[in-house]
């Protein structure tokens, strides 16, 4: 065993290891995906053909790195896929329960073995399940197999008498014990997939192929098409594209400082040919800058297709596990976003979308006694608005009940029973977002625990992301998420506070109002503002940051800049707008380190320094605070 | 400093180069080396929440770093910037920060031997910063150890002193 585990540590192995890693992964995303599929069309050849080499290729690649145990579970699955497509069994729960629990695995042994370098993970029990069905298959469908055999030799007699061997072997297996029938199946498989490969590699054969192999099932040219996929594509290290992105950012500022110059140049020498010339090439730059900067950022752009792909098997796991009948449809799954965001967005979504399920979706019963169609819809979308990307959860299912919540909070003692009367619907939806909170029955391993939607809006909030849910009893709820679409170089308000300008991410900005300063009222302590029919809590950027109030200056009129931190709303006082701008994002350094309430920096057109608000963090401290 | 430190620096006759401060009526050197460049002051940018030391931070060429006040970490009363008024901007431990002094003298080199130990308490400056004392002809100078004067674990203590 030692030996093999050398294999993975070898730096020579290095980079074929890690290129293992990666198209594994890959593998199992799109074989995630082809299960369920696989599930609602038993009887599609091609995807049977497409799961099955997806099992073949990482058996493949794992023996090769001496994965033993990888290469035993991907092994059984094959066996029990290569019956599925020979048609000597027909797909059912129990097969399909098993062929998932290898994948799962799978999956597992792949995260362990890129973690520890090593096969440290218990294979045992799924090796025996599997071999248990296999065994059970075998015998059941013996007859069946042999008539399949031969007719699979005469389709691949015609290329080589590999074959001939390989079905003797199999003929002299089938009275062997189980595992030895795996392994001469194994065979049977390597020799037929073989002159498949070959056929990818080399195309002048093909047609010579094709003629004698006219009656051979299509799958062959389904390989061809898939293996001549995905060559104009490379794989970039992600650091690069840091790297890249931060030289860009670096380019940002300089085009806005050469703005500033040009402008002030043009005031100075106005008409003349040098300030003519200054201005057309200050365009350009930042024409160019503009697009260099659009380029980048696509680079790291991923398809939220990414995350997306996961789900249906979570809802088909779910909806079995709860007894419900679910079908997800996905929309705009090509809609891309930033490579961090990719990452961050996927546990709150787990979340909702469970939620949608558990607490959303009613049982088929209840279904038909509200006259709705049994099978409960969960629709998942993504689309582009401007800088943002909107992710929306939606079912049709029971909605939020709002006097239940309610209920539960006070009971929870999360809000007054007084207080409670006054919120708007909104503020009651938004009750769900506190932690501890759930209106479950009882805790299941769905949901229960209240620390679901604490993690949603925690995360969303990280992403400088906004959250709105809309709700009706019975017809079902639809939240929505909506999220920046970078994070290193945002779009920003400039606003004007005691005397220091501060950006305020516009993405976190809903509106901007004046109000009359006889409207602001005092809540105990704090100012708020009634904003068409809701209370808004007033934040003061002064007192909230630089810790002192300056409130001498008396007008009739107060800014309020109304901003959005996940589900939550609040009105930022300030003096004066300035305007919007594309910001890079710096750091503050380590010396300085993280301050809570400052995302960081940036450097404006005339070289000053402005502050980055982070209202997430803001509000957090003022509200420790108070 | 004892007798064996001495010899040895006799015997290479080590020279310092530093650049020297004042800061109020006390000038300061420190490791021309460490020192990148010294700037007129700018215009700073207040971070809010910061350690009362920690001016702001300031656009170095496109680099944001953070400028201390020389004055407040040494528990001097702060004083309005005047046109002697500079940033001296040094390189530590691979960050890039900002030293605002009252101003620059000059740039100087010193025998290593006629620089001594710190004695106990010296113009009411935290010990810890001083490395030496060095005696010129008609005054004497202070040899900081900017390092020290940075150091994150003390600046910590003082941010949690001052909150």
């Amino acid at each position: 065993m030692s030996d093999e585990f050398n294999i993975l540590n070898d730096p020579e192995m290095q980079e074929i290891f890690q290129s293992f890693l990666v198209e594994t992964k890959e593998i199992l995303e799109q074989l995630d995906l082809d299960l369920v599929e696989i599930e609602k069309r038993p009887d599609d050849v091609d995807l049977l053909n497409q799961i099955f080499r997806s099992f073949h290729t990482i058996k493949g690649t794992s023996g090769f790195l001496g994965l033993e145990k990888l290469q035993k579970v991907t092994h059984r699955g094959e066996d029990i896929l290569n019956k599925l497509r020979k048609g000597e069994v027909l797909l059912n729960d129990e097969i399909m329960d098993n062929i998932l629990k290898s994948y799962d695995a799978i999956k597992d042994l792949v995260d362990v073995i890129e973690e520890k370098k090593e096969e440290d993970f218990d294979t045992s029990e799924i090796l025996y399940e599997l071999d248990t069905l296999i065994a059970k298959l075998e015998n059941k469908e013996l007859p069946v197999q042999e008539v399949k055999k031969s007719k699979q030799t005469k389709t691949t007699k015609a290329k080589k008498t590999k074959t001939a061997k390989t079905t003797k072997d199999k003929k002299s297996t089938v009275e062997k014990s189980d595992e030895a029938i795996t392994e001469s199946e194994d065979e049977i498989i390597e020799s037929v997939e073989i002159p498949e490969m070959n056929e990818v590699s080399t195309h002048a054969a093909m047609s010579q192929k094709e003629d004698s192999n006219q009656n051979s099932d299509k799958k062959d040219d389904k390989s061809l098409q898939h293996g001549k996929k995905g060559e104009n594509t490379i794989r970039v290290d992600v650091q690069r594209l840091d790297e890249l992105l931060n030289i860009v950012s670096e380019l940002v500022l300089g085009r806005n400082r050469l703005a500033q110059i040009n402008i002030e140049a043009g005031i100075q020498y106005e008409g003349t040919k040098i300030s003519r010339d200054l201005a057309e090439t200050t365009r350009q730059i930042d024409l160019m800058t503009t697009e260099l900067q659009l380029a980048v950022m696509k680079t790291r752009m991923i398809k939220i297709a990414k995350v997306f792909n996961r789900f249906p098997r979570l809802v088909r796991d779910l909806s079995k596990d709860l007894g419900r009948e679910v079908q997800l449809i996905i929309q705009g799954e090509d809609t891309e976003l930033d490579k961090t965001l990719i990452e961050e967005i996927n546990d709150p979504l787990v979340h909702l979308v469970r939620n949608s399920i558990d607490h959303g979706i009613e049982t088929p019963e209840d279904r038909k006694a509200l006259g709705k169609p049994e099978l409960g819809t969960v629709t998942l979308s993504a689309e582009h608005e401007g800088n943002n990307i909107i992710i929306s959860i939606e079912d049709d299912g029971k909605g939020i009940d709002t006097e239940a919540i309610k209920e539960k909070a006070i009971q929870k003692g999360i809000i007054s029973a007084d207080k409670a009367n006054e919120l708007s619907k909104q503020d009651i939806f938004n009750l769900i977002f506190a932690p501890g909170f759930s209106t479950a029955k009882k805790v299941t391993n769905v949901s229960g625990r209240g620390v679901g939607m604490d993690v949603v809006k925690t995360n969303v909030a990280k992403l400088r992301g906004i959250i709105n849910i809309e709700s009706e009893v019975n017809k079902g709820t639809k939240i929505i998420i909506k999220l920046p679409l970078t994070l290193a170089i945002i779009q920003g308000l400039l606003v004007k506070v005691a005397g220091e300008t501060v950006v305020v991410p516009l993405n976190s900005v809903i509106e901007v109002v004046r109000v009359p300063i006889t409207q602001i009222y005092s809540v105990k302590t704090n100012e708020c503002i009634k904003l068409r029919e809701s209370v808004l809590p007033l934040i003061d950027i002064d007192e909230a940051l630089y810790g002192m109030k300056i409130n001498d200056i008396q007008e009739d009129w107060q800014y309020v800049v109304v901003v959005g931190i996940a589900e939550k709303r609040y009105g930022l006082k300030v003096n004066e707008l300035v305007g919007q701008k594309e910001v890079v994002i710096k750091s503050l350094g380590s010396y300085i380190g993280n301050i809570d309430g400052v995302a960081g920096s940036t450097i404006m057109g005339d070289g000053k320094v402005v502050m980055i608000l982070d209202i997430a963090e803001m509000v957090n401290k003022i509200m420790v605070h108070a | 400093m004892n007798l064996h430190e001495k010899d040895k620096n006799n015997e290479s006759n080590e020279l310092l180069q530093l650049v020297s401060f004042k800061i109020g009526n006390e000038e300061f050197g420190v490791d021309i080396l460490k020192v990148q460049e010294i700037n007129r002051m700018m215009a700073i940018t207040k971070v809010p929440s910061a350690p009362s030391f920690v001016e702001g931070v300031i656009n170095l060429r496109g680099r944001v770093i953070p400028v201390i006040d020389l004055r407040i970490k040494m528990g001097l009363p702060k004083r309005e910037s005047s046109k002697n008024t500079r940033i001296v901007v040094v390189e530590l431990e691979g960050t890039t920060v900002g030293f605002i002094v009252d101003e620059v003298s000059e740039v100087l080199r010193i025998p290593k031997n006629i620089t001594e130990a710190p004695p106990e308490m010296v113009a009411g400056i935290d010990a810890d910063y001083i490395t030496a004392v060095g005696k010129l002809e008609d005054r004497l100078l202070i040899l900081l150890d900017l390092e020290k004067v940075l150091s994150l674990t003390q600046s910590k203590q003082l941010a949690e002193l001052e909150v």
